[in-house]
């Protein structure tokens, strides 16, 4: 006994929405057009099967594909704010500008202390009184 | 040079999605030179060819980008069994890009296949 109708419907309800929640982020319009193409693609293919049962509404349902597998193809060319792996790029990216500032300020604060040293010395020996020994004295 | 005729899909899935990506749209804006059609007859020509295509459902989203990108567009028509279809048809810039890859693709095709060895006998 096939029950066409309500199990199938469920089943497909079931689908969309699943679809829908993999969809998140992307442009809602982009979203509802999918969902409406997906929902006519389904609606065409349940014309065209002998019987319309559970069953037949799973194979329909299998060739579209999975929904994380729709979601990723929708999403494929997009560019998707922070997927998880773009979040661990993030991260990556941050901790490398993180240490290359960290060299770059060591490098420039010894680069100010020589300087600051050497412009005093250059000043003592304008002065004529150019004595490395005595300089951290004064 | 000799093949044996094993199938190598199982073995490099990534490969074949690699290179459906960049050839797919085109196989789209070919069917679509010949004919306007609808969503589900499209996506059963394209997924008749069982290398060209694993989920039927992720055709729509480049459908959709076809017609995003100005190369495809639709228009509902009635039609005599059910609910009203959307119809997809190609555009003047389908064409030429259509053309602009036939022109790349022969070329590109041609030396992979002098250098990979699998120029047909």
């Amino acid at each position: 006994m096939s029950t066409p109708g309500r199990s199938s419907d469920a089943i497909i309800d079931t689908y969309l929405r699943d679809v829908e929640r993999a969809l998140i982020g992307l442009p809602s319009l982009q979203k509802d057009e999918l969902l409406a193409d997906l929902s006519a693609h389904i609606e065409s293919a349940r014309e065209t099967v002998s019987e319309d049962s559970e069953a037949e509404v799973r194979q329909i349902l299998d060739r579209l594909g999975s929904p994380e597998t729709v979601a990723a193809a929708a999403r494929g060319d997009e560019p998707v704010p922070a997927s998880p792996r773009h979040r661990w790029l993030n991260r990556r990216v941050a901790v490398v500008i993180g240490v290359g500032i960290a060299i770059v300020m060591a490098v420039a604060l010894i680069f100010l202390l020589l300087l600051i040293s050497s412009s005093s010395s250059m000043s003592r020996i304008e002065a004529g009184g150019f004595d490395w020994g005595q300089k951290s004295c004064l | 040079m000799s093949h044996g005729s094993v199938c190598c899909m199982e073995n490099s899935p990534d490969l074949a999605s690699l290179l459906r990506r960049g050839t797919l749209e085109f196989c789209i804006l070919a069917l679509l030179e010949k004919e306007d059609q609808y969503g589900i007859q499209l996506v059963r020509t394209i997924g008749a060819e069982r290398s060209l295509v694993v989920s039927e459902g992720t055709l729509y989203p480049l459908l959709s980008r076809l017609r995003r990108s100005g190369r495809a567009e639709t228009t509902w028509r009635e039609s005599s069994t059910g609910p009203p279809r959307r119809y997809y048809s190609i555009t003047d810039s389908g064409r030429a890009a259509l053309d602009h890859f036939r022109f790349e693709w022969t070329a590109y095709r041609d030396a992979v296949d002098h250098i990979v060895g699998t120029e047909p006998r």
